[in-house]
């Protein structure tokens, strides 16, 4: 692997661990009745562009090295079901999570303090940012696994 | 309370809503049809960037018309409008997992 | 300071801010809910403790995926699969999950505190316990009896102490 090549993995693997918890954090506070809104918006917008970056660092990493490199011994070694199922639903499943964490900075930032604190929208909102959270942990595990069977 | 903003939260949570399920259609489509896989390699140089692109097309353009068209937009419409984000993107991530866990094993 | 090192430093920080944080909270928790309501000093010195407690759940996170990283650009992936890396990474999104749990009042109070204590300690057993025995099935049986010992025992000490909840 290059040194830039691997410098994308790594950004993408910390672009993606601080967006995920990022949204983990605005998923505590939504969880309050009256959410502090200034850090809400700080998370869910930091939350968002850390996807973004994790979306382009890892779209490098994938489309330039994994196919022609990483694939082939996961295929041919114990574990091709890593590639088969976790690779490719996490690949998928991954594209679900920019438009997810956008919804969320649209309302934290474009909703009064009153509108977040209205448990009509908290909740949902709170459940959204629960879903993002779950599917950010399932792509970030996965993507432990896919490393592991490469042997 | 209506307030401006209101039209824009409620387009764009329906948008993601139809995005997310968007993904996961053409996701398992390209894969059991080749040529759809095909075509998307050819137009975007890879078919994961053709899905990422389409998929961010979708939710702006779709979004933006959303917009346009809605009026009078209240905190139960958004309510029910994140309700249903939630919902299609736990029904998308089933499909997308329960589709790939069918072809691996 | 290589890599490695400063990975270890903050991994050992993390561990030790979170369960010393976990240990003093539940304590300061013990004491404040003796006499039945924790009043705002009390509040406040326990919201500091979870602050610092959350900074080492933030530290082992991001010190915890140094080590998967290391681990796979230098090719020694095998740890990535097993059962102490696995066993860990369930902990730790036990831990996570619980606090939305018991922000949801879904978790009461002493079984909070059971699974948060447990969840650290093992934790830290599992960490460092470097040729711990066993697979991911039955370290997690262990665990989960551990959360039951430490749940009765802290129903045991709540009673002793006439806690009023």
């Amino acid at each position: 692997m290059s040194t830039f090549t691997e410098l994308t993995l790594v950004l993408h693997i910390v672009f993606g661990l601080m967006g995920v918890m990022a949204i983990y954090s605005a998923l505590v506070v939504l969880m309050k009745d009256r959410p502090a809104v200034g850090f809400l918006r700080f998370m869910s917008v930091s939350g968002l562009l850390l996807v973004l970056l994790s979306w382009i660092t890892g779209a490098y990493y994938y489309t330039t090295y994994y196919g022609s490199a990483v694939k082939p011994i996961i295929n041919a070694g114990k574990f091709p079901w890593a590639h088969a199922l976790m690779m490719e639903a996490k690949e998928h499943t991954f594209l679900l999570l920019p438009f997810l964490a956008a919804v969320l900075v649209f309302v934290v930032l474009l909703g009064s303090t009153s509108l977040l604190s209205d448990p009509r929208v908290r909740r949902p909102l709170a459940a959204l940012a629960g879903v993002a959270f779950t599917l950010g942990t399932i792509i970030a595990l996965s993507g432990v696994v896919v490393s592991g069977a490469v042997r | 309370m209506i307030d401006k903003h209101f039209r824009t939260l409620y387009a764009f949570a329906i948008s993601a809503s139809v995005t997310v399920l968007f993904i996961a259609i053409i996701t398992i489509w390209a894969d059991l049809y080749a040529p759809l896989k095909d075509w998307l390699k050819a137009m975007f140089t890879h078919h994961w960037i053709g899905k990422s692109v389409l998929s961010a097309a979708l939710f702006l353009i779709l979004g933006g018309v959303i917009g346009l068209l809605v009026s009078k937009v209240d905190e139960n419409k958004i309510a029910t409008a994140l309700w249903w984000l939630v919902g299609c993107s736990i029904i998308a991530t089933l499909a997308i997992w329960g589709f790939y866990l069918i072809e691996a094993f | 300071m290589d890599w490695a090192l400063a990975i270890k430093f903050a991994h050992i920080i993390g561990t030790a801010l979170g369960v010393g944080g976990a240990t003093l909270g539940e304590v300061f928790y013990l004491k404040a809910a003796r006499d039945g309501k924790v009043d705002p000093h009390e509040n406040d010195a326990l919201r500091t403790i979870f602050y610092v407690l959350r900074v080492g759940m933030a530290l082992l996170i991001i010190s915890g995926f140094g080590y998967f990283i290391m681990l796979r650009l230098e090719g020694h992936t095998t740890p990535l699969l097993g059962a102490r890396m696995w066993a860990k990474l369930t902990i730790v999104l036990i831990l996570l999950f619980g606090v939305v749990a018991w922000h949801t009042r879904k978790v009461p109070m002493w079984l909070g505190s059971a699974i948060s204590l447990t969840s650290w300690y093992a934790a830290l057993i599992i960490g460092a316990w470097r040729g711990i025995p066993g697979t991911y099935v039955s370290l997690m049986l262990w665990y989960a009896g551990a959360i039951v010992m430490v749940g009765i025992v802290l129903l045991i000490i709540r009673w002793a102490l006439k806690v009023k909840e």
